[in-house]
């Protein structure tokens, strides 16, 4: 426990620091105005030592956590600790000093308790918009970064207490959606001094020291944790491949490539042989991409691990510049998702063949996001939505329908919502059945999401959504699932296929219809027990068809299971 | 002679109290019978009133705090129960919300949903959000639905149509089109029971009254029927999540809520004693066998949660992780709940550090001192070993005490983090101390709350064990444990008024509200408050009707609660003023959005249930004695004492009662105030 802190003192401390995060998160779900953050939990918060190490993860989106890291860095190599003061915050996204794209925007708040640095309180949130050329500012088709929006590098927002009026203003000038920004902008300085009145009340009872000292307790419980994991994890060379759909545009598949080398406690994920950059907004920048390693090795560790900066230390990197996953100023990076979800299922392909018990076959791939800009009584107007998803089969759980990807652990947007705040209106929102990979234990259905653009001038559809023509894989005998769809007026003489990656303007009264991968099963589907395939059936999720030729189990239309004729299709 | 009984079901115990007007105070504890609680609760009653020699017939209440709704959840035992949703909107239900309680965890496994997708039936209609019909009902595919629920056995059918909440008419013709051919189906419509938007919350609620509504209805029979065939003639009274009573026939149509029924009694009980005792702020923590609980009483008043997750789990307390349970949104005191109490494990994880709970080990194997069949180590342990427990037993000796086992079981514990086995058993003490203060921070701090303005009232079993280092570890300035703390829950119920909860939805922003038009709207409010009041046998004279208003920044979606203001202008102060206290800061642009008119209606009654002077028997009696027990790091000689001998003393103390052990650490000091609470505060 590190520092001769005893182990209840600490403990007592570390609950401490747990509920700070606890509640900056309450803070910002209850304060913030924007659907994205409020509804859809697109924030992250976490703490961090004076030396910004990051000793809590707070409640968030682990693709986030991994990558706040390098925003701390960066606003501490501008601004050092020593030379901030009590009610200074800083601000940044610039996704070429640390961030990631645009919209993301990294608050960080010093802590002080008796005048000494305990540390920094940090919070980020998906803002809706931050200009650029793409109402949402996730454009799939820019060049580069500078037309994605507005970059700002570490910047002190307030200092001593007062805010920087002319940052506000130029903020002001640059969003869509002001009201909305500096809603969910005050939701972020809230939190950040809800943390440091929290953690100047736990410093008053225990003592500064006490508190750094249980930071680097926590810290080095996590590190010990994770190296005892990777030490179980036999020595090898374990190396997988994926190819996203496109370059973005109409280009050749891009592979991602990863070897992860395990040696005794350390893991280095080495991804040269990833493709290079490309000249649209698919680029995953550094900080995102390095947060899908760690979380996609955090996952497959014991759930009682500490989620701090400690975990990250026995992994390494090596992901040369200049590629999709590390692009080189101005690589244009609005729709680094696609490349960022994908690269955690990569990792997990060759995870599952270091450690075969712990990983689930592919999910859907990643968050699709689409967004519907238009006017409102001459108001922008900025739908963005978040959909996904579904789990792949694990050796011991099926997988999941209807749920948040691991790495972004977002909400859906209600309908009644949706449809109270914008000008649309939803026309279904369920399972996609037969989209599973089969398997043993099977993957989760993908999800349909049919959405009515009413707006009457139309306006700007865009969509960020992967694995259009990979499918997510299977493993251990288990199938593929599905692949993803985008349709504009489905079943009418308007039906159009989209790709998965588009910007258009689209008249007013279209529909589109968005279906999320299903995700990979796990182990031959023959050897499914006819029971659980009977139930799907029933349930509808799995058509009777589906069940006689890839399971090879007979059920009747109402989910009755014929034993004898089973067993004559599995003999 | 006139009295009144109330019966409280909890995990392990079933508690009754029983109050005569004279003042005198009569309890049974016993096991309760889980199979089927009211058989357990026929048999204590009647040998409490044979015992005393009391009439059925001259019971003035009865008043009953239930667990058979949440065990219905919890367990997966309600009814089999359909879903008639909108077409295109089938999984809304399973689709949830989407999120997942932790990060990281690629083994969750999303609970199953109390309807299944073969149970899920869609219908041909649309509502727009403002309420407009956009496509009829087909009333032919609503006979087709009922036809395919039928055929599997549906007992009873939840409606929530997209859109509802801004009309009903399409789920009221549902009904109408249900009730018509098929009369013996429980039906639950989701624009009766939560007439919001979110159709997922909506749904989940609507489902959960549908699913428990058949088992409440049952029970309430069953328990109706057994009180009247032993010459009760008084309704039943149920006890709501919402603290309030309620006849048990209302609340067999909207069961919900009394989902939370048990919990809430102890918080009722602790408002009760805080008002007597002129307690403006206190912190209600129960502690029992397998958790803590913690709610928060402020400036006199119950706090009270919007919507909570039933089955979530206690793992944290933190309210930001969702997913884990069953959304249910229906008024509820807000109770944060965590995995500490007497029987939590203690265990060592994977990176080395001491751990407590949240896993117990419940009344069956028990902690291992208790002789039963436990061997794993428990807080109960530990605190044995720490000599807090009474020797010669527990419950005036019912349940014995062996010191020895409860050494063996923390033995291996202590080797493996080589410590001196009274310092661990010490560790485990104050790491459960943290967990129980994790409970009360979801609930102050978390909430903007200053822990320091509040008194600690501890009760349950375990609650006066751990209240003095509780009330250290966040600065409380006082501990009140009430006589009879183990029991102390069933009191409550008797302390209850009647209560009901009315919402009307006024949205649109304050500065365009017409005034009177929201007065209108109080008014009808009111009327339909007091209608239902005069249902329940309480006139106007006797009804109490309180206006709150929920309001927030245009642009959130997070209410705040503020009593209702003669003016507008007063109300909007009055908002920023508590989100500025709750939150930090007022809204960059002051617009002020109001959601939602909600009106407390409650029947007090001519004269209280309880008198107030209590005399009450149920002590210990034992001579001053002298123990070691072990404090802040060594042994102290500790004053061993029940109630009766306290007057005034300070801490090395332990105070044995029947059904509880009040600790009174080193710098505590222990008093009896005039309402027989000991009362404990720092040196």
């Amino acid at each position: 426990m590190g520092q001769g802190l005893d182990p209840v003192t600490a403990s007592v401390v570390e609950h401490g620091l747990l509920s700070v995060t606890d509640e900056m998160a309450t803070v910002v779900v209850a304060t913030a105005y924007s659907p994205l953050v409020r509804d859809l939990y697109d924030f992250t918060v976490a703490l961090c030592n004076p030396r910004g190490e990051m000793v809590v993860q707070g409640v968030g989106m682990a693709i986030h956590l991994g990558a706040l890291p390098s925003a701390v860095e960066s606003i501490l190599r501008k601004f050092p600790g020593a030379c901030m003061q009590p009610g200074d915050v800083y601000i940044m996204n610039d996704a070429y000093a640390g961030g990631m794209h645009l919209p993301n925007v990294i608050l960080l708040a010093p802590c002080y308790a008796s005048g000494d640095l305990l540390g920094y309180a940090v919070t980020m949130c998906h803002h809706t918009d931050v200009g650029g050329h793409v109402p949402g500012s996730v454009p799939v088709n820019s060049r580069d970064v500078f037309g994605e929006g507005l970059r700002i590098a570490p910047m002190r927002l307030e200092h001593g207490g007062e805010r920087d009026r002319t940052l506000l203003s130029l903020i002001e000038t640059n969003t869509r959606l002001p009201r909305d920004f500096f809603g969910d902008l005050e939701s972020q300085v809230s939190a950040c001094r809800t943390a440091e009145k929290r953690l100047t009340a736990i410093a008053a009872r225990y003592g500064n020291a006490t508190i750094l000292a249980a930071m680097q307790g926590l810290l080095e419980r996590s590190e010990r944790m994770a190296r005892a994991e990777i030490a179980s994890l036999p020595d090898g060379d374990y190396s997988f491949e994926e190819f996203l759909d496109n370059d973005g545009m109409d280009g050749p598949p891009q592979r991602l490539f990863v070897n992860l080398r395990i040696r005794g406690e350390e893991l280095t994920a080495d991804f040269t042989g990833t493709a290079l950059q490309v000249p649209t907004a698919i680029n995953s920048p550094l900080a995102y991409s390095r947060s899908a390693f760690y979380l996609t090795v955090r996952s497959i560790m014991s759930q009682e691990i500490p989620n701090t900066a400690g975990f990250f230390r026995p992994l390494k990197m090596v992901a040369p510049e200049g590629t999709l996953i590390n692009p080189a100023f101005p690589g244009a990076v609005g729709a680094m998702g696609v490349t960022g979800y994908r690269l955690a299922d990569c990792i997990y392909g060759a995870l599952a063949k270091a450690a075969p018990h712990k990983v689930r076959a592919a999910s859907e791939g990643g968050t699709t996001r689409y967004t519907f800009g238009t006017t409102v009584d001459g108001k922008p107007s900025i739908l963005s939505e978040a959909l996904v998803g579904a789990w792949g089969g694990h050796e011991r759980h099926d997988g999941i329908d209807g749920v948040a990807n691991i790495a972004a652990n977002m909400a859906n947007s209600p309908v009644e919502m949706v449809e109270s705040t914008y000008p649309v209106m939803v026309e279904e929102y369920a399972y996609e059945p037969d989209s599973e990979g089969a398997g043993r234990r099977r993957g989760g259905l993908g999800v349909r999401r049919k959405v009515r653009l009413l707006a009457p001038q139309g306006g700007v559809l865009q969509l960020r959504s992967g694995r259009s023509k990979q499918r997510p894989w299977g493993f251990a005998g288990g199938e593929q699932g599905t692949s993803c769809r985008n349709v504009l007026n489905p079943g009418t003489l308007q039906e159009k296929a989209l790709r998965g990656l588009e910007t258009l303007h689209v008249p007013g009264d279209t529909v589109y219809l968005h279906v999320t991968p299903g995700a990979g099963g796990y182990g031959p589907p023959h050897e499914r027990e006819p029971e659980l395939v009977a139930r799907d059936v029933l349930d509808g999720k799995i058509s009777v068809k589906r069940a006689r030729e890839v399971y090879r189990v007979a059920v009747s239309g109402n989910g009755v299971l014929q034993k004898a004729e089973t067993a004559r299709l599995r003999s | 002679m006139s009295y009144s009984i109330g019966v409280d079901i909890g995990g392990t115990f079933t508690d009754v109290v029983l109050i005569e007007g004279s003042g005198r105070v009569h309890v049974a504890k016993g096991i309760s019978t889980v199979r089927a609680y009211e058989q357990g609760i026929f048999a204590m009653v009647r040998r409490l009133l044979g015992k005393i020699g009391l009439e059925a017939a001259d019971c003035g209440a009865v008043v009953h705090g239930t667990t058979v709704a949440t065990n219905a959840i919890i367990e997966r035992k309600g009814a089999r129960t359909g879903l008639i949703t909108t077409r295109g909107f089938r999984d809304v239900l399973e689709l949830r919300r989407i999120r997942i309680p932790k990060l990281y965890d690629l083994e969750w496994e999303k609970p199953e949903p109390l309807v299944p997708r073969f149970l899920r039936v869609e219908v041909g209609e649309r509502m727009t959000h403002k309420g407009e019909v956009f496509s009829p009902l087909e009333k032919d595919s609503v006979r087709e639905a009922l036809k395919a629920l039928r055929s599997h056995g549906v007992e009873s059918v939840a409606v929530s149509l997209i859109n509802s909440y801004a009309n009903p008419a399409h789920e009221e013709a549902v009904r109408d089109i249900l009730k018509q051919a098929a009369p013996e189906l429980h039906v639950t419509l989701s624009s009766e029971v939560l007439p919001e938007m979110r159709e997922y919350e909506r749904t989940s609620t609507t489902v959960i009254n549908a699913y428990v509504m058949p088992v409440v209805k049952r029970y309430v029979a069953s328990l109706e029927g057994g009180l009247r065939g032993a010459g009760f003639k008084v309704p039943l009274l149920l006890m709501q999540s919402n603290g309030g009573t309620m006849s048990a026939e209302l609340a067999c149509e909207t069961p919900i809520h009394v989902v939370e029924s048990g919990p809430a009694a102890g918080v009722i009980a602790a408002h009760h004693l805080a008002a007597r005792a002129r307690i403006r702020n206190a912190v209600a923590l129960d502690i029992g066998g397998t958790t803590a609980k913690a709610s928060l009483i402020e400036d006199g008043q119950v706090t009270y949660a919007k919507e909570y997750e039933v089955g979530a789990g206690f793992t944290r307390t933190g309210r930001m992780s969702r997913g884990g349970g069953y959304v249910l949104r229906a008024p509820t005191i807000d109770i944060a709940e965590i995995g500490a109490g007497g029987g939590s494990l203690v265990w060592v994880d994977g990176g080395g550090a001491l751990r407590v709970g949240p896993k117990s080990a419940g009344a069956s194997p028990g902690p291992a001192c208790y002789g039963l069949d436990g061997t794993e180590p428990t807080l109960t342990d530990a605190c044995a070993v720490l000599g807090y427990l009474d020797p010669q037993g527990l419950a005036g000796g019912e349940v014995a005490l062996d010191l020895e086992k409860a050494q063996k079981a923390l033995q291996p514990v202590a080797d493996r983090l080589v410590m001196k086995i009274d310092d661990l058993a010490h560790g485990v003490y104050r790491i459960a101390v943290s967990n129980m203060c994790r409970a009360i921070r979801a609930i102050s701090t978390e909430r903007g709350k200053d822990p320091r303005d509040f008194d600690l009232i501890a009760f349950g079993g375990n609650g006066p064990l751990f209240a003095a280092a509780v009330a250290r570890e966040l600065e409380l300035p006082r501990v009140i444990i009430p006589p009879a703390a183990g029991i102390f829950s069933a009191f409550g119920l008797l302390y209850s008024d009647l209560e009901h909860h009315f919402t009307q939805t006024l949205l649109g922003r304050l500065d365009q509200t017409d005034p009177a038009h929201a007065e209108a709207l109080w008014r009808r409010l009111e009327a339909e408050a007091l209608c239902a009041l005069e249902r329940e046998g309480y006139g106007r004279e006797r009804a109490k009707l309180q206006r709150f208003s929920e309001l927030r920044y245009l642009s959130q979606s997070h209410e705040l609660s503020v009593p209702w203001q003669p003016t507008l202008e007063a109300l909007a102060e009055r908002f920023e003023e508590e989100h500025e206290r709750t939150y930090g800061h007022r809204g960059h642009d002051g617009v002020v959005e109001l959601v939602n008119l909600h009106l407390v209606a409650s029947g007090s009654r001519d004269q209280p249930r309880v008198p107030q002077a209590l005399e009450y028997r149920g002590r210990l009696s034992r001579k001053p004695a002298q123990r070691k027990a072990y404090f802040d790091g060594r042994w102290h000689d500790a004053r061993i004492l029940t109630r009766d001998s306290v007057d005034k003393l300070d801490g090395p103390a332990v105070i044995h009662e029947f059904d509880t052990t009040v600790l009174v650490p080193p710098g505590f000091s222990a008093a009896t105030d005039s309402n027989s609470n000991l009362v404990l505060t720092p040196a």
